[in-house]
């Protein structure tokens, strides 16, 4: 089967909420070309915004996307959904299964209540990065998210469990309030990063997070190599290299259960 | 088949078990050999040992979990509860103990038995949880860094005691036959064969003149009672050995007996065996039957 295929007819001038598009999966290609979506005050068919091409709901690919596609991949269950180009605020928010990979830059709330699957975002995304969502007081429940850009401010915060990889930098504020979990950053640290937070492990390169805390000894850590190898499997490319690690814990001033490992 | 060994017509009694795999790693095959023969020694029979366990297979660094050397284990007993408190004791025995290694689940399925569960206690309150792919996993710290194992293991039903018996005129010829049926058999998956070796010398019956027994030696095919009890054996046997399989399904349970059927045939003593028979109990208490003629069609 070929996968469907949705392409923009014209080029939008409002806001369009694609959230719809995560019940494809259960729908005819029929059923799909007549849902409606809002476009600016108008109620208009799926048909009239997008070329639909292609039978395979679950495998679905959005071409020529662009920002002001907002909630792509919203609730998102099962199937891969590879969008070209950029996308709007709420991609990939509340979550729970498949696999979502933009190739272009998003824009805020990223995987907001994100709960499992795997979202890659292959460019920046904006604020609030796997932040809460509006009816939680929790953000990143469980999945895998990797960004290879940058982050921008009040990324990560309140994280439950899950990976988070953000290859580029994240901005101020991020990681504050994060109850446990997984977050590895490669680039550099904004302000006031990981504050008020309790449990976790961070897997950094930027070392000025390190002051806090108190170097253990050399030693290997069997966790390490499994979850590079996880997660290269599952990235499908060398997201983390096999590098040596530094560990750190125990928090000098704050009591909290969290850890860090430094890339050497 | 061409050969001369005569195949009894008889049938192998097998019974229902349950199985679960586990996937021990370390820094080399030599650490993860030391916790897998280690975690299945003594268990041999759920006569006395309480599960039945072995060598599945080797894991290559490709194959592991963790990208190191390692060795994947099944364990049978007859009951859940049983399975779940001889898995727990013997990886906190034996794999936790072990320098170097981690363990993880080997099976997958919606009925999971502790595997890691309760031994992340040991971390005294120092164990670190981890959710990766759905599975959680415990780093517990231990003097050698730390240790790594996932929370729980998958459990499936499976078949235990197919088994072939080997008629032999001497003990050498019957030791190479086993022997050659044994590696055979020794890389095929989903099964293992639990005793030393893969061989038994010490078949049981049902039973004893002891009330306190609730097994006893196989005197149908012990040599040494021919003349005193009724016997299977013929003048000219020498030495019997059994080895027995459990396996997941009964199709691998077949595929392994008749796999080392075929391997004792084209051995260089197999003019010395006299007869492949297998061992039942008159077909009432287990629910398989492994027809030997049938199998090796």
């Amino acid at each position: 089967m070929s996968p469907l295929i949705l392409k923009p007819k014209i080029k939008f001038k409002f806001r369009l909420d694609l959230s719809s598009i995560s019940t494809f999966q259960s729908l005819s290609v029929s059923r799909i070309r007549t849902l409606s979506l809002m476009y600016g005050n108008k109620e208009m068919r799926f048909d009239e915004l997008f070329e639909i091409t292609g039978t395979d709901s679950l495998n679905i690919v959005i071409k020529s996307s662009n920002e002001m596609m907002d909630n792509v991949g919203k609730n998102f269950i099962r199937g891969n959904l590879t969008v070209h180009g950029n996308v709007g605020h709420c991609c990939g928010s509340e979550m729970t299964g498949g696999k979502i990979n933009i190739l272009g830059n998003a824009l805020n709330r990223v995987a907001s209540g994100i709960s499992g699957g795997l979202l890659r975002i292959n460019g920046n995304c904006g604020d609030y990065l796997c932040g809460k969502s509006n009816h939680k007081n929790e953000g990143i429940n469980d999945g895998l998210v990797i960004i290879t850009g940058n982050a921008g401010d009040y990324a990560i915060q309140r994280m439950r469990r899950g990976i988070v990889i953000i290859k580029g930098n994240v901005g101020k504020n991020s990681c504050t309030e994060i109850i446990s979990g997984t977050v590895i950053i490669t680039g550099r640290l904004g302000k006031n990063f990981a504050n008020k937070i309790k449990r976790g492990t961070f897997i950094l390169k930027d070392s000025k997070f390190t002051k806090n805390y108190t170097k253990s000894n050399l030693c290997e850590y069997n966790f390490m190599p499994f979850l590079v190898r996880y997660l290269n499997q599952l990235s499908q490319d060398k997201i983390l290299s096999l590098k040596s690690f530094e560990r750190f814990s125990s928090h000098k001033t704050v009591s909290n259960l969290s850890e860090l490992f430094l890339i050497r | 088949m061409k050969s001369k060994i005569k195949i009894d017509n008889t049938f192998a009694e097998a019974f229902n078990m349950k199985a679960s795999r586990i996937l021990v790693t370390a820094d080399n095959l030599k650490w993860a050999k030391h916790a897998a023969v280690s975690l299945t020694g003594f268990a041999t029979s759920v006569i006395a040992c309480g599960v039945e366990a072995g060598i599945e297979c080797k894991l290559s660094r490709k194959t592991s979990p963790d990208g190191r050397d390692g060795y994947s284990i099944l364990l049978f007993s007859m009951s859940r509860s049983a399975l779940e408190k001889q898995l727990e004791t013997r990886v906190g025995q034996c794999i936790l103990t072990c320098p170097t290694t981690a363990v993880f689940s080997g099976m997958e399925g919606d009925d999971m038995i502790p595997l890691g569960k309760n031994l992340r206690y040991f971390g005294d309150g120092h164990q670190i949880s981890k959710k990766i792919g759905g599975k959680r996993f415990w780093r517990i710290p231990v003097m050698d860094g730390e240790f790594l194992c996932e929370e729980s293991t998958g459990r499936m039903p499976a078949i235990g005691g197919g088994n072939i018996i080997i008629l032999s005129q001497d003990r050498d010829s019957c030791l190479k036959a086993c022997e050659a049926a044994i590696e055979s058999i020794e890389n095929q998956p989903n099964i293992i064969t639990p005793f030393p070796g893969g061989v038994v010398r010490s078949g049981s019956k049902v039973g004893s003149k002891y009330k306190s027994l609730i097994a006893s030696t196989n005197d149908e095919f012990c040599p040494t009672l021919r003349n005193i009890v009724k016997s299977k054996l013929s003048k000219n046997i020498g030495c019997v050995m059994e080895i027995v399989i459990n396996g997941l399904t009964r199709n691998d349970i077949e595929i392994a007996i008749r796999t080392a059927i075929q391997a004792i045939s084209k051995t260089k003593i197999s003019s010395k065996i006299d007869t492949i028979s297998a061992g039942n109990y008159g077909g009432k208490l287990g629910q398989h039957k492994f027809y030997l003629r049938k199998i090796i069609k």
